[in-house]
């Protein structure tokens, strides 16, 4: 168990700014889920931890003491790539035992953590396998033993789930969940899905073009967006976004001329976006706001009606209860309460 | 069945060409080694006798043949290595992030491939010469007196190994580069975080990863350096004292300086069972190092 702390890291590739500038906090024992979409640097800050790149500006730290030039064994530190990265001319076995053999630990030693470890992952069964004999999932957690053995102060992970299927994705995510509890270490795990980071995380750290868009816990983050990529990136289904005008301090001016009694302290006349998450949208048809029913999705529990607006560039998502009768080519009104609107100005910022 | 057949015609093309210039030469040459096919013979195929394994039996009894054998031994097992060890080597530094203009090196490296072997072999003579070879010229300003580079017996095969690894490494070096550039930088990483430096990581990860090129090319360079004789016949003549003599040069003088081609196909059938007993000795090891 360690706790982090990144200051100020900056990171380039030529003229190519990967980080510009993160400030981060971990504590001891949390699991930290960095997430953004591709490009957004949160591998590239994942291999600065890790040691395997330098930064071009700015300092780690791990419990106090700075690793910035420190090379990757002497962080203490374990990572579980993509790719799994196992060694393909050794058996299961030999490669989790790999990193102790190179630290020249006895091999009593290393028979008694690789068995601890393969308990754990129930892979007892596997351990004289090649890798090339091994499932996706299988290789999955041999990868993690591999990363358990060396009892390290931080797990670092780099998009674990995205080479597995769905059905094995679902499983994984509560396996490593579990894991994480046991293991009870500081983990920090690197992934584009937004549900992994939900599911997982005690803290989420959302990255967007090299920068820290919003750090904190899952729900704080699905409530309380400080911006527009924020609340979008988190929800699945993704939040709407109508375009609007503010009209005064307690009201706003929808595109159509509707007026919502949504209060701001934005100026007259500048123009916003309203976000409303599908959950509280709720039909009516006594509502001003119109809407013709695109296309309907019945998931079984649940129904997502897609509907356009003259509000709204891009269609509206509805999540209804599965017994709704709702027909594609509908006419609908739809409401929604001021309380669940979240106001964004131009440049994306929450107001 | 019907679609076998027609499967058959579109294979039937190169098979015939293979079985007419490949397995037929092949096997006419392993009946001549019977014969005491000679100069006579050539003339009228009456003075064609089968002679059982005559010809082996002599070509045993023959010192030159074992004399020829060492030498071949010599440059298959100090040439070959070399010459890979210097292909796995300029390959790994060319393929290293800090490696400057590439494409350059690359080209300078393979470009001995590509170039004729006698006008090279004829410039290596030179710069072998005794009196007037930039070799001699640049040991001489590290005191060293100079050598008789391709006249001193002791000298002759050790030049021939230094000309082949200098014209031969370039086009190993592009398989192993091809090879390198395909061992996955994850792997490499991973074996950074387990704490493995950078030669536990060239034995750990790398090797293994390059195994099945490294069979190849080893194969490939030990079969042809078991047909060593272009150089020697340009630069050395087989001399001197016969060091220069490899097993295909003796072949060359048995079938067409003296037209004894029952003995010219005897020593090739010879040189023949070497090279496939080394392959399979080459594989076997492999295997058992993991390599498929």
């Amino acid at each position: 168990m360690a706790k982090l702390e990144l200051k100020n890291i900056k990171k380039s590739f030529g003229d190519a700014h990967i980080l510009k500038g993160i400030d981060l906090d971990i504590n001891d024992g949390e699991f930290v889920v960095f997430v953004g979409p591709s490009g957004c640097g949160k591998s590239t800050l994942l291999r600065l931890i890790a040691g395997l790149e330098a930064p071009t500006d700015g300092k780690i730290l791990i419990d106090d003491s700075d690793v910035t030039e420190k090379e990757p064994i002497d962080r203490q530190i374990a990572m579980v790539f993509q790719s799994y990265a196992l060694y393909p001319h050794l058996n299961v076995y030999d490669n989790m035992g790999f990193a102790l053999k190179l630290a020249k630990t006895s091999s009593e030693e290393i028979d008694k953590k690789v068995k601890e470890a393969a308990k754990i992952l129930n892979i007892e069964h596997l351990l004289q396998r090649k890798p090339k004999d091994l499932s996706g999932g299988q290789r999955q957690r041999v990868a993690i033993g591999r990363a358990i053995v060396r009892n390290p102060k931080i797990f670092l992970f780099d998009e674990p789930l995205s080479n597995l299927d769905a059905a094995l994705r679902n499983k994984m995510r509560y396996e490593f969940a579990r894991i994480g509890e046991q293991l009870a270490t500081t983990i920090i795990y690197v992934t584009h899905d937004q549900v992994e980071a939900m599911t997982l995380a005690d803290k989420i750290v959302v990255l967007n073009g090299g920068l820290i868009s919003q750090a904190g816990k899952p729900m704080e983050l699905y409530n309380n967006p400080q911006n527009r990529f924020v609340a979008e990136f988190i929800g699945n289904p993704k939040m709407n976004f109508l375009d609007a005008v503010i009209e005064n301090k307690a009201q706003i001016k929808l595109f159509e001329g509707q007026i919502l009694p949504v209060s701001s302290n934005g100026k007259s006349g500048a123009k916003i976006e309203i976000g409303i998450r599908p959950e509280n949208i709720i039909i009516d048809d006594k509502s001003l706001i119109r809407a013709h029913v695109k296309f309907v999705e019945k998931h079984g529990g649940v129904v997502f009606a897609y509907v356009e607006s003259a509000n709204s560039k891009d269609t509206i998502n509805i999540q209804l209860s599965h017994d709704t009768n709702i027909e594609i080519g509908q006419e609908i009104g739809i409401r929604f309460d001021a309380k669940n609107c979240y106001i964004f100005d131009e440049s994306g910022n929450r107001i | 069945m019907r679609n076998n057949n027609i499967g058959l015609w579109f294979v039937a093309p190169a098979f015939i060409a293979i079985v007419v210039f490949f397995f037929g030469p092949a096997l006419a040459a392993l009946i001549i080694s019977f014969t005491d096919f000679d100069i006579y013979a050539l003339a009228d195929l009456k003075n064609l006798r089968f002679v059982g394994f005559k010809n082996y039996i002599e070509l045993l009894q023959t010192p030159l043949f074992w004399k020829a054998l060492s030498n071949t031994l010599f440059f298959v097992f100090v040439g070959g290595p070399l010459s890979m060890a210097a292909s796995l080597g300029a390959a790994i530094l060319l393929n290293s992030q800090a490696a400057k203009f590439k494409n350059l090196a690359r080209t300078i490296f393979f470009a001995p491939v590509v170039t004729t072997l006698v006008a090279t072999a004829l410039v290596f003579k030179y710069l072998l010469h005794t009196k007037y070879g930039f070799l001699n010229f640049a040991l001489s300003k590290f005191g060293i007196d100079p050598i008789d580079w391709l006249g001193d017996p002791k000298w002759a095969m050790p030049a021939i190994v230094l000309f082949v690894v200098w014209k031969s490494f370039g086009y190993n070096m592009v398989i192993f580069i091809a090879a390198l550039q395909n061992v996955s930088s994850d792997l490499s990483d991973a074996a950074k975080i387990d704490g493995a430096n950078a030669w536990q990581r060239f034995l750990n990860v790398t090797l293994p990863a390059i195994g099945p090129s490294i069979l190849l090319v080893s194969i490939m360079t030990m079969t042809g350096f078991f047909q060593l004789f272009a150089e020697p016949y340009v630069m050395t003549q087989g001399g001197p004292a016969e060091q220069t003599v490899t097993v295909l040069y003796m072949m060359y003088e048995q079938g067409f300086k003296w037209w004894n081609l029952g003995n010219a196909s005897a020593v090739a059938f010879v040189l023949f069972l070497f090279m496939l007993l080394m392959t399979i000795i080459q594989t076997k090891f492999a295997s058992k190092q993991g390599v498929s």
